[in-house]
């Protein structure tokens, strides 16, 4: 049993992408914590920016620690964040899969009509997230 | 548990004892360096011993490979008296050597030969002895290695002298020690690896590994290397979890059964416990529980960590710590009561924070960092247990409930009572105020919290504002407010709504501000159940409206609320004027429920002063069902140009990491590198990264405010009311008068409904006109025509624009002309003053009869100016000067006329004759001309008409020109002198084609000089009939008198072309004619070209001798103007052919 809680924050810390992995069923995790993932996701951004200019690297790894779950997260070289919560140890996948999804988000943000810091809605992106979820987060 | 390293002795028993109390004395005396192996880095390490007789059992271990490294003797040590050789070489050595013998055998060579001398050699005998005992055994063992091999004054016998002699032997014993180590540590740590690599075997045991690591961790940290001592333990950690987590629980690991205990008891860790190793003992004895285990692991790395002096990182390491645990208990599926781990995550975390918080000084922010989330924890688990025994707020606990109390309490356990031994013997903890009580263990706190509501509501709103300060205190402000809406919550349950609301709103303005919609949609239903709570009908009434334009929630959610929130409108009416609300109260964030999308001013450009202003605006309503709106105003102020470009330039660069969302491009630019010659060394592109952020931005929480305090000024708006808003977009239209004038923008929307008002933040940029301007339109008068042609009758309009001016019926404008100019308004064709030139005034008034407000009036006129005689083509300029009715001031229009023909005159010469040709040339128009006429008033001129007396009118138009010829007869009597200049008048009568019964004059005067021919001249080639190539001919002039004039020395030049004619000799003259009428000259000229050339031309001048008076020292010369001197052989050609000489 494990859940991911994965979003993409723009410049003015706005979520312009958000997605949950879950080998649990919907229903059950509603009940469970409704929106707990994405408070703390938007609670760790204070660490984020702290962290991100004391290391030269894009992989933050697990920066944070909200009771059980674990805050890993990714920057970009235009500074735009990736987070992911998480409540399993899985570094390597998460390390994948922000590689991965970094490569998607740059062909994204080259396209003409998608505007920097605006909600990414296109289904390609998100076929492209399913997948990597599938394949880096919850094998 | 003591740890100390062994040192066994062999040999002279009783002396070894007599000197065993000062050797273990002076060994941790002082320190020594252990240089280590594998580049280790060398350390000074203060060692102890404790020392055993020599036995072999230790031994026989150490060769199986079931040693310890803490129980195995460090160094073996054979003592012996003997000074005399011969005794030496009879028993000594032998001993000595069966000794060696055996501890080689079990591979071990850490020995040591201690030769106690109790006789002093130098005071029996006065000779040295040739060898001593020292030097035999030195000979016999230590060939290799003499440093094992040491004597020692006895020091019960030479106090004074031993002392030297002594520390050698305890710094030797040390140094062997420490080598021994670095022999044994390496040989422990294979041991270990082979061990660990039989871990998958199925008589493998994790205790006896767990042991065996662990008393190398020991020995480790007995060497004063904790770091070390931690990695051992570490190891054992990662290596247990390992196990647990990935192997998984099966048949094959026997060995995991042994912690399958149930958990019964559920003790925190406890940092400072008096015996450190209790637990140990009880693993290897009696066994342990999971929990037990764990926490002894984590309390020997804290310890660790401790005399590191790394206490955050003790913080650092407790959340997975406590995690782990909990997922290998899941994974073993121990069987525990309801809530007994969060009691021991509770009392852990609390353990941990307070050590601390004595440890800590308040400004290291790295521990705090760590610290906040345990904080959390501690409160989170706390609420869980709350929950569980019936604590929380509203709740009474059953009976059940307080069984399951007891239970847990029982479970908890005591802290171990030696808290302040720990602390004093840690020299970093410090307390911070000597008076304050001493602190209540963790599992004390959290009985004493279990056992009634009052006392968990405090320690719960304790621990909630610790873990919010501490996140605060590390600058982690939206972590705590995370944590505040767990306070929120729990103040709501405590029926005290008016804490909790700051706590929602904290987080609600970041959250919008942020745009995380869902997280603020949530935070809103907390508040609203707060007000409604409280009873704040306003602010429920809003939050409602914001919850039912939440489109995040669901359906069913919205719509209750907004049910609510109509029902809550309507109670408002009576209430709000009752309520002491706050100024402003019924302010509500306008975007937060409808979005504009456009506004759109419908008026054509520019809406005039005192039009209905119309304005429409595109609104995308965000409730779930329609709702009325009482009114709307759209609030416009003046508009505030930008100083100048530069500055608008400077602003947009200042502010352009704001608004960065805008543009998704990367700026971009060009550099360009010279070098210093000015050619171009290199081309780069270069990005700026967005490096203006600040590292840490904290002023995001102050980006918005949940209600608008600001509203603008509404003096000027325009105004829709009782309009009905479907959700989506709607398209009103709003109104007003435009009564000032001015350049203005829109600046706020505000709806009203009942007694709320929602007021827009911002208007869209996207969605905003620049700005419309209303203005007062003035009345204009303008005068449209194309080229005029003076002479003629010319069209033209006059354009009256009323603009918004009101006009008199009886409205006039005049216009006055400029000399020569005359007006008329137009004419037809037919009627009968239509060729009349009379009704041309110089001064006209046209009536504006019955000329309204904004309505535009063209006035056909016609004009028509004199065409005064000039011999060159030039524009005429006048000019019409307008007064209107609506000004003051006079509006002169410049107006230019083209000349619709022109005249020129030429004189021509023939001999004696002269003739006058008058040139017409047609500019403009096509014109009728006839009865052209000269008229000379001199006496004594007369001239003749040469011209075809015909009557049809001659017809003209662009580019023909006509030609009147006339014959100037002048009396002979009449000298030139006395008239220089004879005027002449030519006039013709002209007419349009279009009009061609009006004949208009054309005059133009001509000033006629030199009308009088004075000399002939004539010129003759001899031979003429022939003329070779460069054959020199003869070229004569004759200069003839034809009027008497007063000119008499005259200057002839022959001026030819150089590639036709040569001169020979003399080419000009000077003759005079004085007293003649007539001069021949005869000069030599050579063709130098074949064909008819034009004969050399002669050029005649006045000449003035120079240097009869002395202003003029040089001669003159004055070229005769045209029509004095008539040449009757210019444009003669002679016929040149080819010389004879040139075909030979």
């Amino acid at each position: 049993m494990s859940t991911y809680y994965f979003a993409i924050v723009g410049h003015n810390d706005n979520p312009i992408y958000e997605k949950e992995f879950s080998t649990v069923n919907k229903e059950q995790r509603k009940e469970d914590h409704r929106h707990l993932s994405q408070f703390i996701a938007h609670a760790s951004l204070d660490l984020v920016d702290e962290h991100k200019w004391k290391t030269a690297n894009m992989q933050l790894k697990s920066i944070d620690r909200f009771n059980q779950w674990f805050v890993s997260a990714f920057i970009t070289a235009s500074q735009i964040r990736f987070i992911i919560v998480h409540d399993n140890k899985n570094d390597e996948g998460i390390k994948n899969f922000f590689n991965e999804m970094y490569d998607t988000y740059i062909k994204h943000s080259m396209n003409s009509f998608y505007k920097i810091n605006t909600p990414i809605k296109s289904p390609m992106f998100e076929k492209k997230s399913e997948i990597f979820g599938r394949k880096y987060l919850l094998s | 548990m003591q740890i100390k390293p062994i040192i066994t002795y062999s040999g002279s028993y009783p002396l070894f004892r007599s000197l065993e109390a000062q050797i273990l004395n002076a060994i941790p005396l002082d320190t020594c360096e252990w240089r280590r192996t594998f580049q280790r880095p060398t350390k000074h390490v203060r060692l102890e011993a404790q020392t055993q007789q020599f036995s072999v059992e230790p031994l026989q271990k150490y060769k199986q490979g079931d040693w310890s490294i803490l129980e195995h003797p460090i160094l073996h040590i054979f003592v012996t008296e003997c000074n005399d050789v011969d005794t030496y070489k009879a028993t000594i050595r032998e001993e000595i050597d069966t000794w060696l013998k055996l501890l080689a055998s079990y591979g071990v060579s850490d020995w040591m030969i201690l030769l106690v001398e109790t006789l002093d050699m130098r005071k029996t005998k006065n000779l040295l002895p040739r060898t001593t005992v020292l030097d035999k055994m030195r000979l016999d063992f230590g060939s290799k290695n003499d440093d094992r091999c040491i004597s020692v004054l006895n020091p019960a016998k030479f106090e004074q002298k031993s002392t030297e002699s002594f520390r050698c032997l305890v710094q030797r014993i040390r140094f062997l020690m420490l080598t021994s180590y670095n022999r044994n540590i390496a040989k422990y740590e294979e041991l270990i690896r082979s061990k660990r690599e039989r871990r998958n075997q199925d008589d493998w045991d994790f205790r006896q590994y767990f042991f065996m690591q662990e008393d190398l961790a020991l020995i480790f940290e007995k060497l004063e290397l904790p770091t070390e001592a931690l990695i051992q333990y570490d190891e054992l950690d990662a290596m247990f979890s390992q196990f647990i987590t990935h192997t998984g629980f099966n048949e094959k690991q026997q060995w995991l059964s042994y912690f399958k205990r149930p958990l019964s008891a559920f003790h925190g860790i406890c940092l400072s416990r008096a015996d450190k190793f209790e637990f140990r003992e009880k693993i290897r004895t009696e066994g342990v529980s999971l929990l037990e285990f764990r926490n002894y692991l984590f309390e020997r790395q804290a310890y660790l960590l401790l005399s590191c002096n790394e206490i955050p990182d003790i913080a650092k390491r407790l959340l997975d710590f406590l995690f782990s645990t909990l997922r290998e208990v899941e994974y073993i599926k121990l069987d525990c009561q309801e809530g007994a781990l969060s009691c021991w995550e509770f009392v852990c975390a609390l353990e941990v924070l307070q050590l601390c918080e004595q440890a800590m000084e308040p400004n290291e922010v790295s521990c705090f960092q760590h610290c906040a989330p345990i904080w959390n924890l501690a409160k989170d688990k706390l609420y869980e247990l709350g929950k569980l025994c019936g604590l929380l707020p509203g709740c009474t606990p059953s009976s059940e409930q307080l069984h399951i109390v007891v239970q847990l309490s029982s479970g908890i356990g005591d802290a171990p009572q030696q808290p302040l031994q720990f602390l004093e013997a840690m020299p970093q903890l410090r307390d911070r105020s000597p008076n304050r009580k001493p602190k209540k263990s963790a599992a004390e706190q959290l009985k004493e919290a279990l056992g009634s509501n009052m006392a968990f509501q405090k320690l719960y709103l304790e621990l909630a504002e610790l873990a919010i300060s501490t996140y605060k205190h590390v600058a982690r402000l939206r972590s705590a407010r995370l944590v505040g809406l767990d306070l929120g919550n729990f103040y709501c349950a405590l029926n005290e709504p008016h804490k909790a609301v700051g706590f929602f709103t904290d987080l609600l303005r970041e959250l919008k501000a942020e745009n995380w919609h869902t997280l603020s949609s949530q935070t809103l239903l907390e508040l609203a159940n707060c007000y409604r709570k409280m009873g704040d009908s306003l602010a429920y009434t809003k939050t409602c409206s914001s919850i039912s334009c939440c489109a995040e929630l669901e359906t069913l959610v919205r719509t209750f609320y907004f049910d609510e929130f109509l029902k809550s409108l309507k109670t408002l009416k009576t209430t709000l004027s009752a309520q002491p609300s706050m100024e402003n109260a019924n302010y509500c964030v306008l975007e937060d429920h409808f979005r504009i999308l456009d506004i759109e001013v419908l008026n054509t450009k520019p809406i005039i002063q005192d039009e209905l202003l119309l304005v429409q605006l595109k609104l995308d309503s965000l409730y779930p069902r329609g709702i009325v709106v009482e009114s709307m105003k759209l609030c416009y102020e003046l508009h505030v140009a930008p100083e100048s470009e530069s500055d608008v330039l400077q602003q947009v660069a200042l502010t352009a990491p704001k608004h960065k969302e805008c543009s998704s491009r990367l700026k971009v630019s060009l550099q360009l590198f010279h070098k210093q010659d000015n050619t171009l060394n290199c081309a780069s592109v270069v990005c700026d990264t967005p490096k203006s952020k600040q590292p840490v931005r904290r002023s995001s929480s102050t980006k918005r405010k949940l209600s608008p305090s600001m509203q603008a000024d509404f003096a000027n708006f325009v105004l829709a009311e009782n309009i009905a808003l479907h959700p989506g977009i709607n398209h009103i239209e709003l109104q007003a008068k435009a009564t000032r004038v001015g350049r203005w923008q829109f600046k706020q929307l505000c709806l009203s409904m009942c007694s709320l008002e929602f007021l827009s933040e911002q208007l869209p940029s996207t969605a905003q006109p620049p700005s419309f301007e209303i203005s007062t339109k003035p009345a204009s008068a303008t005068l449209e025509f194309k080229t005029l042609i003076a002479g003629i009758v010319q069209p033209f309009n006059l354009h009256v624009s009323a603009g918004s001016f009101i006009f008199p019926a009886d409205a006039k404008i005049t216009l006055r002309c400029s000399k020569n100019l005359r007006l008329r308004q137009a004419l037809a064709k037919d009627e009968a003053s239509y060729n009349d030139d009379a009704t041309f005034e110089t001064q006209l008034q046209v009536p504006l009869l019955q000329l309204k407000s904004f309505e535009e009036r063209r006035l056909p006129l016609e004009v028509l100016t004199d065409m005064p005689g000039r011999k060159v083509a030039k524009h005429y300029e006048h000019h019409i000067t307008l007064n209107c009715p609506w000004s003051r001031n006079e509006l002169q229009i410049p107006v230019e006329f083209q000349p619709a023909m022109e005249a020129t005159c030429r004189l021509h010469t023939c001999g004696t004759q002269k003739f006058l040709q008058v040139i017409m040339k047609g500019l403009d128009g096509e014109l009728l001309l006839q009865h052209a006429k000269v008229k000379c008033d001199v006496p004594g001129v007369r001239l003749q008409d040469l011209n075809p007396s015909s009557q049809q009118p001659i017809e003209i138009h662009k580019s023909l020109t006509v030609t009147y010829l006339y014959e100037i007869q002048v009396e002979p009597l009449k000298t030139e002198q006395e008239l220089p200049i004879v005027k002449v008048h030519f006039v013709v009568k002209y007419a349009t084609v279009q009009q061609p019964e009006v004949w208009r004059n054309y005059g133009c005067a001509f000033d006629l000089v030199d009308y009088s021919t004075l000399f002939k001249l004539q010129a003759q080639l001899e031979p003429n009939e022939l003329c070779r190539l460069r054959t020199v001919c003869n070229l004569h002039l004759k200069i003839t008198k034809v009027n008497e004039n007063p000119y008499t020395d005259l200057m002839y030049e022959v001026l030819n072309d150089q590639n036709l004619w040569a001169v020979c000799g003399r080419s000009a003259g000077v003759v005079s004619m004085k007293d003649v009428d007539c001069h021949s000259i005869s000069l030599d000229v050579m063709p130098l070209s074949t064909g008819f050339l034009p004969m050399p031309s002669i050029r005649l001048s006045k000449y003035t001798a120079g240097g009869k008076s002395k202003t003029d020292a040089h001669s003159k010369v004055h070229p005769f103007p045209p029509g004095q001197v008539y040449n009757s052989t210019k444009s003669m050609q002679i016929h040149v052919i080819a010389s004879v000489s040139a075909e030979q």
